[in-house]
């Protein structure tokens, strides 16, 4: 080997807190070109796929919105709640949903980032001495720009089925305005969360979002409440929220995404300042989270995108650390006592004895478990959701946030299937084990959910028991749902596009999505159904109890994953 | 620049009382430690012993237990200058841009280090490591043990005061890992610090001047002749 004279091994000198003029993001530039010119073409063709998919995406939503809208034009007021309880405007009840969608957005922006880092750029650029503002503006300023496009093309069918249906004057001025206001809102929002990047408020920040989306729950029951006893009315606060900016955008309110502008443009260069202060790990655990999202969204993997936002970022609080070393330390924390190991009398009860250990730990289990409840409350007390498709959708997609709530532990058990491997029982058995606590959680919260919708559709009292009993089979139906969505096999890649007569067709690419919810959405039918025929029928029981063994069945059976791993 | 703060930055790096783990959750330590100029000092232990945690936790890119760790004096942030000026570190991690070749990667170090001559610093950390074949190879042609070699070229390319390498000899051939040893051992007397991870007694003994040993969350800081018995004889 040569015997080079390495000016970097000379005696170390003693060195300045001052940065060296270069810039890793031009250095790259260059030299990426010269790569990205040979893929011209390639790079054209994704881009063709992906106008041509977001302009499938955008028919078939604005289709829907028009339905929608046009439906709830129509038959405003000839709803099935009772007329006392159902007091909330729609305009009200829109800009509580929008503000819910904005705060979801934003704890999903502050989980990624904004501000990120990918590991290359973690490990070649961020040990430079050179300043990491410009680089760190331009990643933030792509964040934003791509928020802002993801704003648009969210409120671009909206605004055009609310315009298309009759419930929106404005016309395609008006929608292109709304638009620009929905991803102006986005990029201020994403400015909020850098600005909490920067100034090291992550954790608070976090904490602010979720307070005030209870803030926003209390407002709507509080509303509810003064609306029923005559009390006056919170409509100026649903009036003051930043999400009814859109909507009276879309209306002709030409100046709202030329101030949003301005407010945006004067935030970057705020923020852009303090990027320097963003610390390493954090821009670095950003771009990883970012990364896994990015990856599980381009296999089309929503359980692997929720796992990566769920856990984007998660540092425990020092609280949360000290609270877990107190449990090590006594052998175990108030559940594990709850449920002794010396009370495991065989694989069964050891099995649901970790079930359960695992859902009275997991705070999502029970958020799942109230949001599913919420939903369909939410839309009780709206003027539109006595709409039968309002509620029928509310109460839809209630059961199937419950269903995949209460299926947590299943999901987890599915992700190692090594740990069930150790366990002496069949695949079937360990389904149905699973399937069963999802039953214990989910059968008393289908009769309280049916409890409450039969008294909000005013159910004459003979219906009530069979009603509830309804709920409870409903529940046996969604506990089967959740364990087939958490057994839900891979996507096989191989045979995502089938030839047909009529040409390609992605049959196993829907057959794959549908997994599990298609068993939920089957076991809410009964339920919905018994909301719209009072006094309701008693075969309805019969029916959706040989629904609900049917899909017992269907969503503990193991035939579906053997044809895919091969096993069994 | 004062007097005080000149005897401080002899002291490249002072660990004071400084226990490393996650969260509350000792892994090892307590650890008392100064590392001056020309100095190197080995780590070993077990698997899972705890280095890593302790070379990332000395080195600021982890919050300790407890106590700290200071380096030139006043500096655990990394995004101060003279920081990234002053420590050069490797760990057993690797990421590239795939976009950029080889020689790409290394220039972009040397252009944002201000090296001078950067192309002959390349071309001869290209030439120490063998990559020179493949200079302009994008990373996912490379070998392991080429991108192994291609973040230590990183590493050794730019001037620094304290190198921090984790176990730099993994994926690396007998010749490269004692022409590797030879040339740790240069810089340090050239007055380079360095602390290094390491499983190998000839590396050890090649390079360091004394050695951490980590064994049942204990640090200990014994002889070269002790280390290289501990990794031998556990």
């Amino acid at each position: 080997m040569a015997d080079f004279p390495f000016a970097s091994d000379a005696p170390a000198a003693i060195f300045d807190d001052n940065p060296v003029d270069f810039d890793p993001w031009k250095r790259n530039r260059i030299a990426e070109k010269k790569v990205h010119r040979e893929n011209f073409w390639e790079r054209a063709g994704d881009a063709y796929i992906s106008l041509l998919a977001a302009a499938i995406v955008f028919a078939y939503a604005a289709g829907i919105a028009h339905a929608f809208s046009a439906s709830l034009k129509e038959d405003i007021g000839g709803g099935v709640i009772r007329n006392e309880i159902g007091v909330i405007p729609g305009e009200s009840a829109a800009s509580a949903l929008v503000m819910l969608g904005m705060l979801a957005a934003l704890s999903l922006i502050s989980r990624l980032g904004p501000v990120a880092v990918d590991g290359a750029q973690g490990f070649w650029w961020l040990t430079l001495p050179v300043s990491r503002t410009p680089f760190l503006a331009r990643l933030l300023r792509q964040r934003l720009v791509t928020t802002a496009v993801l704003g648009v093309l969210l409120w671009l069918p909206i605004g055009y089925g609310t315009v298309l249906g009759g419930l929106s004057k404005g016309g395609f001025t008006g929608v292109m305005l709304g638009a620009l206001s929905l991803g102006l809102l986005f990029v201020v929002l994403s400015l909020l969360a850098a600005l909490a990047q920067a100034r090291g408020w992550a954790r608070g920040f976090k904490t602010s979002v979720n307070i005030v989306i209870l803030v926003l729950a209390v407002c709507y029951g509080a509303d509810v409440l003064m609306r029923i006893t005559g009390a006056g009315t919170l409509q100026w606060f649903w009036r003051s929220l930043p999400s009814v900016l859109p909507a009276a955008a879309q209306e002709g309110q030409w100046w709202i995404p030329l101030i949003l502008l301005v407010v945006a443009l004067a935030g970057f260069r705020a923020i852009r300042g303090h990027l320097q202060n963003i610390d390493r790990n954090e821009l670095i655990s950003r771009g990883a989270a970012s990364a896994h999202a990015g990856a599980a969204l381009a296999l089309l993997d929503d359980k692997s995108l929720s796992a990566a936002i769920e856990n984007a970022g998660t540092k425990e609080s020092s609280r949360a650390l000290a609270r877990r070393e107190h449990i090590r330390r006594r052998g175990g924390d108030v559940f594990s006592r709850l449920l002794p190991a010396s009370a495991v009398r065989g694989p069964y009860s050891a099995l649901i004895r970790a079930e359960l250990l695992v859902l009275l730990r997991a705070p999502g289990v029970w958020r799942g478990l109230l949001a599913g409840w919420a939903i369909p409350a939410a839309g009780v007390f709206a003027i539109p959701g006595g709409h039968p498709l309002v509620l029928g959708t509310l109460v839809v997609v209630g059961c199937c946030v419950a269903a995949r709530a209460a299926a947590t532990a299943a999901s987890q058990a599915a992700d190692v299937p090594s740990l069930e491997s150790i366990i002496p029982l069949g695949r079937t058995a360990i389904r149905q084990t699973h399937a069963l606590v999802a039953l214990i959680l989910l059968v008393p919260w289908g009769v309280a959910l049916t409890g409450f919708l039969g008294w909000a559709v005013d159910l004459d009292a003979a219906s009530l028991p069979l009603f509830l009993a309804i709920g409870a089979l409903a529940g046996a139906g969604l506990a089967a749902g959740g364990i087939r969505l958490a057994y839900r096999p891979e996507l096989d890649w191989g045979s995502v596009m089938l030839l047909s007569a009529l040409g390609k067709a992605t049959g196993p690419m829907i057959q794959h999505f549908t997994h599990g919810y298609d068993v939920m959405v089957v076991a809410t039918i009964a339920l919905v159904a018994g909301l719209l025929l009072t006094p309701v029928p008693p075969l309805l029981l019969l029916v959706s109890a040989v629904v609900a063994a049917v899909l017992w069945a269907a969503g503990t059976s193991t035939t579906a994953n053997s044809k895919v791993h091969g096993i069994d | 620049m004062d007097e005080g703060t000149e005897n401080a930055r002899r002291d490249l790096l002072k660990a004071t009382n400084l226990v490393a783990g996650y969260g509350h959750q000792d892994i090892c330590g307590p650890l008392d430690l100064t590392i001056g100029a020309g100095q190197a000092l080995g780590i070993v232990g077990f698997n899972a012993a705890g280095k890593s945690t302790l070379l990332r936790t000395l080195v600021g890119y982890q919050e300790p237990v407890s106590g700290e760790s200071i380096i030139l004096g006043s500096f655990t942030d990394d995004s101060s200058f003279i920081y990234s000026k002053a420590v050069s570190v490797v760990f057993d991690e690797d990421a590239f841009f795939p976009s950029l070749t080889v020689e790409e990667h290394l220039q972009l170090i040397a252009g944002g280090h201000g090296v001078q001559d950067p192309q002959s610093a390349v071309d001869a950390e290209l030439s120490f490591f063998d990559l020179t074949e493949a200079r302009t190879e994008l990373p996912q042609r490379l070998s392991s043990g080429q991108r192994r070699r291609l973040l230590l070229a990183a590493a050794l390319l730019r001037p620094c005061q304290l190198l921090v390498l984790d176990e730099p000899e993994q994926r690396l051939d007998p010749a490269m890992r004692g022409a590797l040893a030879q040339r740790l051992r240069e810089r340090v007397n050239a007055g380079t610090a360095l602390l290094v991870i390491t499983h190998d007694p000839e590396f050890l003994r090649g390079v360091a001047d004394s050695v951490l040993v980590i064994a049942d969350g204990n640090i200990t800081r014994v002889s070269v002749d002790e280390g290289v018995e501990a990794i031998v004889h556990g």
